[in-house]
């Protein structure tokens, strides 16, 4: 009896992922083009008011304001829909992990379930922050090419001869310490939304954050209470106090993930 | 082989599912696991498969403990639910990436059965009728030439022709080195294939004895008999189970032992006092 490779299992299982939901998955970029339109044209937007007050659009003091803060943290905003994506594209499989007959007796061991579920949440990140990339930069190119020159002229005209467009403007796309800070914010609470959906039987997505918030608010606390007010504590060079609490996190994660997959192993179906 | 020693379960700790259930499952047989609803046959399926826990005793499946669910293990187990929970693929699709997971895994035999339930292979599941549905994990259930293969209410849903194709393809499947555990209340439809029985009642495994065994201490016959062990009344008259001291030859009802069974609170005991040459022991 000739059984199939570890590797190719792991190929068969991301094949199966994909295949139950390629649709989601490629569907995040349409979806996030579709929030950038929607937020180019939203009320009070440059591109809106051009289209339904062109007269007012025209106005220089308006077309200033709009150039150098209109695009404002609405970029961010859709970087927050990630989590969403996530949630949405791994929710049914998670579902049918716990509750499937089927999916619980495929020979898939939980070792591949776990992989399977973390290769394809670092794929819908890159995705959509690829979407976002892609698309703010077009942005910012198509403003640039057509409104630069003349914002330079207005600006000119106001005596400001260097400009110095901030976070906001049409001209500025964003900066990639924000696309980290974002990745690494959701690939923190993403073993902790697995867990958790094992953990609790009903509104998982609810008790997960609520306890998810608790482990904050209890960490914080004890950092204020035994760390920082402790005058003794001795002064770690930033870069090894950084390092200690970036391995403490790393710990915590892991954790997570095993506790995951214990949990895969343990689940009665 | 399957071997279950002490076997407790339960769901609430009030409610006892298995109260220290034991017996041996060898391969080359059909087992027909019979008892009323609720009574624990899903669950004792699925605890044979690994997908429930024992509470107590233990379950050991070809030397595997399926509550481990090792992938070789799994590879080689597979089970037939009533309800179709496959995803909505094509079968081609359901083929390619289920397939391979399954060492014995025959794709012309899958084209066969299939063929023979009249199920075209081009189709999507998605498109299916449940029925079709339950053809086609049917048919990939035998496909994979798994040792154990579980199966619980498969002929549910089928159409009659399918219910003799059913029993063809089943007859034809069974091997000296694999074992069917079929769980069903529609009896008539596959009890000519099953050559042993297993009767769940009140926590306990109250009957595990192979059909010939049976066969050899009673007999089925309508009439009316003074000693008759059991009698139902039907359109055709009485249909009696007589005890079998001359060794004759009838059609098992294995429905009709059932209703003996679960009507009858002495009936068992009756039957446990009779030797296999159908005489009472002393």
């Amino acid at each position: 009896m000739q059984h199939i490779s570890p590797f190719n299992r792991l190929q068969l299982c991301l094949r199966e992922f994909w295949e139950l939901n390629y649709k989601k998955i490629l569907s995040i970029p349409l979806v996030i083009l579709i929030f950038f339109l929607l937020f180019l044209l939203w009320p009070g937007n440059y591109l809106y008011t051009l289209i339904f007050n062109p007269k007012m659009a025209e106005s220089p003091g308006y077309f200033l304001a709009a150039m150098e803060s209109g695009y404002g943290r609405a970029r961010v905003i859709i970087l927050c829909l990630i989590p969403i994506f996530l949630i949405l594209v791994s929710n049914s499989y998670l579902k049918s992990l716990k509750t499937s007959v089927s999916y619980a007796v495929r020979p898939f061991s939980n070792l591949d379930r776990v992989f399977c579920l973390w290769i394809y949440a670092l794929f819908i990140i890159g995705l959509s922050i690829f979407s976002v990339y892609l698309y703010d930069i077009i942005t910012v190119s198509v403003f640039k090419s057509t409104y630069y020159n003349k914002t330079l002229i207005l600006l000119e005209e106001q005596g400001n001869l260097y400009p110095k467009f901030q976070f906001g403007s049409f001209f500025m796309p964003l900066d990639a310490k924000i696309y980290f800070a974002v990745s690494g914010i959701i690939l923190l609470l993403l073993p902790f939304y697995h867990l958790a959906y094992f953990l609790f039987q009903k509104n998982s997505l609810l008790w997960s954050v609520l306890l998810y918030i608790l482990i904050i608010v209890g960490s914080i606390y004890i950092y204020v209470k035994f760390i920082i007010n402790y005058y003794f504590i001795i002064p770690f060079h930033p870069v090894i106090t950084s390092t200690i609490y970036g391995v403490m996190v790393c710990i915590v994660l892991a954790l997570f993930v095993a506790s995951f997959k214990e949990k895969l192993k343990e689940r009665e179906v | 082989m399957i071997r279950i020693d002490n076997l407790s379960f339960h769901y609430k700790k009030d409610i006892t599912i298995f109260d220290n259930i034991s017996t041996s499952i060898l391969p080359g047989h059909i087992y027909g696991l019979l008892g009323l609803n609720g009574i624990g046959k899903t669950t004792l399926l699925k605890l044979i498969c690994g997908l429930l826990f024992p509470k107590g005793g233990s379950i050991n499946v070809n030397d595997f403990t399926p509550s481990e669910r090792e992938v070789s293990f799994l590879s080689d187990v597979y089970f037939v639910t009533d309800e179709v929970d496959l995803p909505n693929w094509s079968i081609a699709n359901l083929i390619t990436i289920y397939g391979p997971l399954y060492p014995k895994f025959d794709k012309r035999y899958f084209n066969e059965i299939l063929s023979a339930f009249q199920v075209d292979n081009r189709e999507n599941l998605n498109d299916l009728s449940y029925g079709q549905r339950k053809k086609v994990n049917i048919a990939f259930a035998l496909a994979t030439n798994a040792s154990l293969l579980l199966m619980d209410e498969p002929t549910n849903g089928l159409d009659i022709p399918s219910k003799t194709q059913f029993r063809k393809i089943i007859a034809k499947h069974i091997s000296d080195d694999k074992t069917i555990i079929i769980s069903t209340h529609q009896i008539r439809d596959i009890h000519h294939l099953i050559d042993h029985l297993l009767i769940l009642q009140k926590h306990h495994l109250i009957l595990d004895e192979s059909i010939y065994e049976l066969s050899q201490k009673i007999k089925f016959q309508q009439g009316n008999f003074e000693d008759a062990l059991y009698t139902e009344a039907s359109l055709n008259g009485n249909i009696n189970i007589l005890t079998n001291p001359n060794n004759e030859d009838s059609s098992f009802d294995i429905e009709l032992f059932f209703n003996a069974i679960h009507e009858n609170p002495t009936f068992l005991q009756t039957l446990k006092t009779i030797n296999t040459h159908g005489h009472a022991a002393h």
